[in-house]
């Protein structure tokens, strides 16, 4: 009787330990991609900017950010650098909560109690320049076009310059111009050696690529901020540097950034341009307001001139304190033109926008290159998008995709963007790179009171 | 500076609120000894269990029948996603346990009662884990009430049918996607108390027997029995919001209340079991169980909440009804000592694309063993244990974005006494 205690204890204790239901750790890996040099070009998308500004939170958040880190699982000795700035940065919006309104208070704006805690950072003002020295992986820089980041004629060499370079010009006076998201990079001097975007490309020894350029060239400086409208040019005249980059001159040069690449012989993936209309900067603010069951279309002012809106004119973020205060309800006083995208513009948008993706994608298939369809993915996006139970939309603010700026994403919208790239990467280079955890990342932060 | 206001509604509560799933799981082991048959008992009916299993049994029984039991059930579940290689549940155990009263009133009729835990559910990860919008604790508790009877109409046929009272409780929490500076997610957690009426009915027939007396040699029994659907409403259960960033306050109060209703399904059962002695120590038994589950009843959940601002909420389920197979075998030594083998085969209602963390559930089968050992001639004690292992590939819940692969090993120890005179 003893002995049959003994052994029923001792069937019970070994059926007790068969209870071990772990996954074993799996080996993940790169596939033929090599990503010894990772290198990531593209604009504010691909520098983390967020909430309006560059500040250490989104750069450190950056869908790039975001791979490299996933990449890194599978490939130990990855090394991703980034030009960080200080805290705060240049500065960003915030949300504030008073009188039962939850107001985006921007950096500089002070009126709101107390301190803004989102003003730019002290050294924000002479960022960079002491970066110059270090190589980048990530070289991402806000505002740039992929016009900007190459010349196809000696002329745009010095426009280019101007427009990236962040220094007191020959042309401009004593106080600097440029984009001081670059400062990082040594442009040069613009007249004695400009240096070009794609210069930088091409020494950066890249062995694997990302490349969500030419955003901007369809979105202009509306969105970009800081960038210059025209340039004037003693004894060379004056350069719009606004417009949107044609569609055949956008083909050329894509091609020069991708054969810099090949030349390279890096592997990549490249992404297509989102639709304007599919983030929250176009479709926070109506086009009419409703009074007492009327509909009323907004006076909107147009290269036409001024007329009601209609459907699918456009009425952009900013607008949306003038119409609170009454703007465009009446023929005389319409909103400005710059604050709304009619529905030509609209649609000029949407026609370039195509033509780019088109090339995007016969281009990068030249090469042999992935395409990540952002376009698409930001439809539905726009529509809804479930990961991991957080259900995520366009919606500005309650959407928890997009940032206070309601244009670029913010760290859940970057992480969600990050897992379409490494899917794609996957797909191609028969990778197996862990997506990341989209539940990790946080959307907006809403104030306590 | 241009301050801009936000008119538009801040959150989407169709995203945030949780899904009050509490249906899911059947507990099929609802005394020992059948437990050790792999659950199979409609065409035994050998203990005062029959009530549950089949209540037209009962007229197998005489005199009067006491039968209770207790189990300890140790679920050990695990995942992996697309972004994590293992992701432990924190298992907990769970101890169902069951009561049966059977007596005989006369020759013909049988009265009796049972207490048990037909349905329950429970699953619990860390509060910070993946898939924590979905869910970061459930549970779901059932006691089933059910006084019965059972009517001897001939020779070769019993008839029985119960009543069934469902008070079941059920709670389960989740993260909500809201940040601030204190908490990176908001949380809401609900609770309710929810009744049922169901009943049972089941036929019994002893249909041959070859012996003298009444532990004949050789006999089958056929059993069939059907189990009604268990629609429990939930009139007012509790919701409470916390961590949520205090100028989120109206969106989501501190607290309010909801209402709802859980479908809990429909079981038909047929059986036989066969015993038989090929000498005069030994007696054989084996015994098959088909079930069908109705779990089609449990497609879809609609939550109300006593806030106007809270919208409603509906999740798909699309669970299909299901079958198992239970069968079983024992041996006894001198009347005295036995032991039970048993197997299942239980078929999962999910359907991919809604294969939900919250009730980890696939194709699954089980080995059961078991020991009786009858004491004296009131007294016997059973045990028995059961164990199931699964892996599934990678499954999906569509409408939540969540995807994983599960592996699931659950141990039931079970321990039973019985009581005659």
């Amino acid at each position: 009787m003893k002995k049959s205690i003994i052994y029923t204890t001792a069937a019970v204790l070994g059926l007790s330990a068969c209870t071990k239901t772990q996954f074993s750790s799996q080996s993940y890996s790169t596939g033929s991609a090599n990503f010894s040099n990772m290198v990531s070009v593209g604009n504010s998308l691909t520098q983390g900017y967020m909430d309006g500004g560059l500040y250490a939170y989104g750069q450190s958040n950056s869908y790039p950010a975001i791979i490299a880190k996933q990449a890194k699982l599978a490939y130990p000795s990855l090394v991703f650098n980034q030009p960080m700035v200080t805290g705060n940065g240049s500065g960003y919006i915030h949300l504030v909560y008073e009188n039962n309104q939850m107001n985006p208070v921007q950096p500089g704006d002070d009126s709101t109690a107390g301190a803004n805690p989102c003003d730019p950072d002290a050294s924000w003002a002479t960022w960079g320049t002491s970066l110059q020295g270090n190589t980048y992986n990530n070289l991402g820089i806000a505002g740039i076009t992929l016009s900007n980041t190459v010349a196809l004629n000696p002329m745009e060499v010095l426009i280019n310059n101007v427009a990236v370079n962040y220094q007191i010009t020959p042309f401009t006076g004593t106080s600097p111009v440029g984009n001081p998201f670059g400062r990082f990079i040594n442009f040069g001097s613009v007249l004695a050696n400009p240096i070009q975007y794609i210069d930088i490309v091409r020494k950066s020894n890249a062995t694997f690529f990302t490349c969500w350029l030419g955003n901007n060239d369809v979105l202009g400086y509306s969105l970009n901020g800081g960038v210059i409208t025209s340039l004037t040019v003693p004894g060379f005249g004056t350069f719009a540097l606004d417009t949107i980059t044609p569609p055949n001159i956008f083909a050329q040069k894509y091609d020069s950034i991708l054969s810099a690449f090949h030349k390279l012989g890096a592997q990549g993936v490249c992404a297509t341009i989102p639709d304007v209309a599919s983030i929250p900067y176009f479709n926070t603010v109506p086009n009419n307001v409703v009074i007492n069951g009327v509909k009323h279309y907004l006076w909107i002012t147009t290269k036409a001139g001024v007329r009601q809106a209609m459907p699918g004119d456009l009425i952009t973020l900013p607008a949306y304190g003038g119409v609170l205060a009454g703007q465009g309800m009446y023929e005389s006083a319409p909103l400005p033109d710059n604050e709304v995208l009619d529905v030509s513009e609209v649609a000029n948008v949407e026609s370039t926008t195509q033509a780019y993706n088109a090339s995007i994608k016969s281009i990068a298939g030249n090469f042999g290159y992935p395409v990540v369809d952002m376009y698409q993915f930001l439809t539905t996006l726009q529509k809804s998008y479930t990961i991991d139970g957080i259900t995520l939309t366009a919606q500005y603010v309650s959407g928890g995709a997009f940032s206070l700026d309601g244009v670029h994403p913010n760290a859940r919208g970057y992480a969600v963007i990050a897992n379409q790239f490494i899917n794609q990467i996957n797909i191609s280079y028969g990778a197996t790179i862990p997506m990341a955890d989209v539940s990790g990342y946080m959307g907006a932060t809403f104030p306590n009171f | 500076m241009k301050k801009i206001l936000l008119l538009c509604s801040l959150l989407p509560l169709s995203s945030t609120l949780f899904t009050a799933r509490a249906g899911g799981f059947q507990i099929p082991q609802q005394s020992i000894k059948s437990m050790a048959y792999g659950g199979a008992f409609a065409g035994i009916c050998g203990d005062a269990s029959a009530l549950f299993y089949n209540p037209a049994g009962m007229n197998n029984l005489y005199g009067q029948n006491f039968t209770a039991g207790v189990m300890g059930l140790f679920p050990y579940v695990s995942l992996q996603t697309p972004s994590y290689s293992n992701i432990d549940q924190t298992s907990k155990v769970y101890t169902p346990i069951d009561f049966y009263w059977v007596g005989q009133f006369c020759n013909k009729v049988r009265i009796g009662l049972g207490v048990n835990n037909q349905f329950g559910s429970a699953a619990s990860y860390p509060t910070t884990w993946e898939g924590m919008y979905i869910v970061q604790t459930i549970a779901l508790k059932t006691y089933m009430f059910q006084p019965s009877i059972s009517y001897q109409v001939c020779k070769h046929l019993s008839v029985g049918g119960g009543f069934v009272y469902t008070l079941g409780t059920f709670s389960d929490s989740k993260a909500i996607p809201v940040s601030s500076s204190s908490y990176n997610n908001g949380e809401v957690n609900i609770s309710g108390t929810g009744h049922a009426f169901g009943y049972n009915f089941g036929l019994f027939s002893k249909i041959w027997e070859h012996g003298s007396d009444s532990s004949s040699n050789q006999c089958l029994q056929l059993g069939v029995s059907y189990r009604s659907a268990l629609p429990m409403t939930v009139p007012k259960g509790d919701v409470t919001f916390s961590q949520i960033p205090s100028s989120l306050a109206t969106e989501f109060p501190g607290s309010e209340n909801f209402s709802t209703s859980v479908n809990m399904p429909a079981v038909f059962t047929a059986g036989f079991a066969f015993k038989f002695s090929c000498c005069k120590n030994w007696d054989f038994m084996v015994t098959y169980d088909f079930n069908y589950n109705f779990w089609k009843t449990y497609d879809s959940l609609h939550v109300a909440f006593s806030d106007p601002n809270t919208p409603s909420q509906g999740f798909i389920y699309n669970w299909k009804n299901a079958m198992a197979h239970r069968m079983g075998a024992e041996v006894t030594y001198m009347k005295k000592y036995t032991l039970r083998l048993g197997y299942y085969i239980d078929g999962s209602p999910t359907q991919d694309g809604y294969v939900s963390p919250e009730i980890v559930d696939a194709n699954s089968s089980g080995l059961c063993f078991g020991v009786g050992v009858k004491f004296c001639k009131h007294y016997s004690v059973d045990i028995a244990y059961l164990r199931s292992d699964f892996t599934t590939t990678q499954k999906s819940w569509t409408a939540q974005g969540f995807t994983a692969a599960y592996h699931r090993v659950i141990n039931i120890f079970g321990i039973g006494v019985n009581y005659q005179f």
